[in-house]
């Protein structure tokens, strides 16, 4: 199964680069997809030191969370069809959330302080914490963030992917890293946006 | 409404689910050691190489086991230097009274790049698990991008006594893209069968870790036995009980090794605190149980030219050096002689079997006993 999901992962990132170049050049969905092709067989084609880039990518990235799963699939059909699942708002809040989780995961793992928020991942803390979260999304109308993390938590219990933590599906450093990123982006996308056209999927 | 319903519905039964599940979390029992059945009576001592030339210009970082009853079983890593794309982790086995086998390739770059469907950019440090039977259990480290610091760690299974090996695993050990966990210490078994992993972490900070991992390498838990930046590549021994100690590397100016204890099984450990032995930075090695511990270390605060062999009577807590494994100074070309990465086990039968990095060019071989511990100086 780690194979497996890596591989997705691994997948998940070059189409989505694939579909952010094709969205660069061209506006045609032909064209797009041929471009999305075409990155996917030189991820797999150009040798890169007695390998190739998607082999590198699995060693440097190993499996995604499932949040990161999720936005990339939806930012992979927002740009291919026009069409995503994700609404603006979902996004927002799910990048302020990576952002504040990241911050007291990653920096606390690396030694920063004494204890390790990680190991609650082992337990069932994690896990409780995402329900309850999920739980206050629902109430604030936040549906679909509160399915995302429903997910995770379905995701974890069934153990999808190879780690038994259950922090490893909810986030993942590059999610955290280009979290602050995305979210920029996307303010300034929906400050041009017409503020009446509500969600822009 | 009815979606509300249906929400907190799924939710309530969720988070009886996980609660179950998390009652089944892992327990920090009474670990295994290997205690010594009998401890022979005349003093036995003996050291070799395990190959006096080697078919690579570099070896480094060997770890040793019993397997199949009596024999032995050392692995290293080596090649044409430390980190280039050739390395391997090369073993040998010895049986009773006889000469090691001819070194063999267990786990090539390429093996591992295979299993674990990766770029691997270079692997080292492997260490050591056995049933006592044909089991055993190799972890070691690798990296894909960047130094030794990036690393995460593998695992290699073979059931057949070090033979042949299965498709090699990587760990999850860190959120952070998995890089910097590392390992050096002896593995050790639970008593619910799974196996305790001392690993350590370099990138940022530089602590100890204890990892519990089951026997098909799932993570299941984790401790950390120090904090900060300064301990690494922690030696754990059991003192009885839940008892435990560890050793480790000192990584700063203080230059002494770092002590800690644990309790409840290693779910616990003490603050840690600087022992009377003297640490260039480098790697230590420690053996034995609650009434004799061994440790073998470089007696300098700044060379690895000297090693040396210290006992400890009282639970690890005072240490006196009792035996000179190694001392030379420079060579001839004025190149520094080097004595590192001691690996020190006790096998069932109460005997003790060190290997070490020689010169980095042999690996070293050094088998005593108690007896021949307790008529030293």
């Amino acid at each position: 199964m780690s194979s497996i999901m890596m591989n997705i992962s691994t997948a998940f990132i070059f189409l989505a680069l694939g579909t952010w170049v094709s969205s660069l050049i061209t506006r045609q969905t032909l064209w797009r997809w041929l471009i999305v092709a075409v990155v996917l067989i030189l991820s797999l084609s150009i040798p890169v030191v007695d390998s190739n880039p998607w082999l590198w990518i699995n060693g440097a990235t190993g499996e995604l969370s499932i949040v990161s799963l999720i936005l990339l699939a939806g930012f992979i059909l927002r740009k291919l069809t026009g069409r995503g699942f994700l609404s603006s708002s979902t996004r927002i809040h799910l990048y302020i959330l990576m952002l504040l989780a990241g911050v007291l995961l990653f920096p606390a793992t690396l030694g920063l302080t004494q204890f390790d928020p990680y190991v609650l991942g082992y337990g069932f803390e994690i896990s409780l914490l995402l329900l309850s979260l999920s739980i206050l999304y629902w109430i604030f109308k936040q549906r679909q963030i509160a399915m995302i993390l429903l997910t995770v938590v379905a995701a974890g219990e069934a153990g999808i992917l190879s780690s038994f933590n259950g922090w490893d599906y909810f986030i993942d450093p590059l999610l955290w890293l280009f979290s602050p990123v995305l979210l920029i982006i996307l303010l300034i996308e929906k400050r041009k946006a017409d503020p009446l056209s509500g969600i822009e999927n | 409404m009815r979606s509300l319903l249906f929400f907190f519905a799924v939710a309530t039964l969720a988070i009886i689910a996980i609660w179950q599940f998390g009652s089944e979390r892992i327990s920090w029992s009474v670990m295994i050691d290997e205690l010594p059945v009998e401890a022979a009576q005349t003093p036995k001592f003996s050291k070799s190489f395990i190959f006096e030339q080697g078919a690579v210009a570099s070896v480094h970082a060997s770890a040793i086991v019993s397997v199949s009853g009596n024999k032995l079983l050392a692995v290293w890593y080596g090649g044409s230097r430390e980190g280039s794309g050739d390395v391997a982790i090369f073993g040998s086995k010895k049986a009773v009274e006889s000469e090691w086998s001819k070194p063999g390739v267990l786990i090539s770059r390429a093996k591992l790049a295979q299993d674990t469907d990766r770029h691997i950019k270079k692997l080292g440090n492997p260490v050591l698990l056995s049933d006592g039977g044909k089991n055993v259990w190799m972890f070691f480290v690798s990296t894909s991008i960047g130094g030794w610091s990036t690393s995460a760690i593998n695992l290699a299974v073979s059931h057949d006594a070090g033979q042949t090996w299965g498709r090699a695993k990587r760990l999850i050990t860190s959120p952070f893209l998995n890089l910097s966990t590392l390992v050096k210490g002896r593995p050790f078994f639970y008593q619910d069968g799974t196996i305790g992993l001392p690993v350590y972490h370099e990138l940022a900070g530089k602590f100890a870790e204890l990892i519990r991992v089951s026997q098909d390498g799932a993570v299941l838990d984790k401790v950390r036995i120090t904090h900060g930046r300064y301990s690494i590549q922690p030696s754990i021994a059991s003192l009885g009980g839940d008892r435990l100690i560890a050793l480790m590397r000192n990584t700063n100016t203080i230059r002494y090794v770092v002590r800690a204890y644990g309790k409840q099984g290693g779910k616990a450990w003490s603050k840690s605190t600087y022992t009377d032995l003297p640490n260039p930075n480098s790697a230590i090695s420690m053996a034995g149980d609650k009434d004799l511990l061994a440790v073998v270390y470089n007696d300098l605060k700044h060379d690895r030219n000297q090693l040396a062999l210290a006992v400890s009577m009282d639970k690890g807590l005072s240490w006196n050096k009792r035996f000179q494994l190694e001392s030379s100074g420079p060579d001839e070309a004025g190149n520094k002689s080097e004595f590192s990465y001691p690996y020190l086990y006790r096998a069932k039968n109460g005997e003790f079997h060190l290997v070490y990095t020689w010169q980095r060019k042999r690996i070293a071989y050094v088998h005593f006993n108690q007896a021949w511990l307790e008529q030293l100086p």
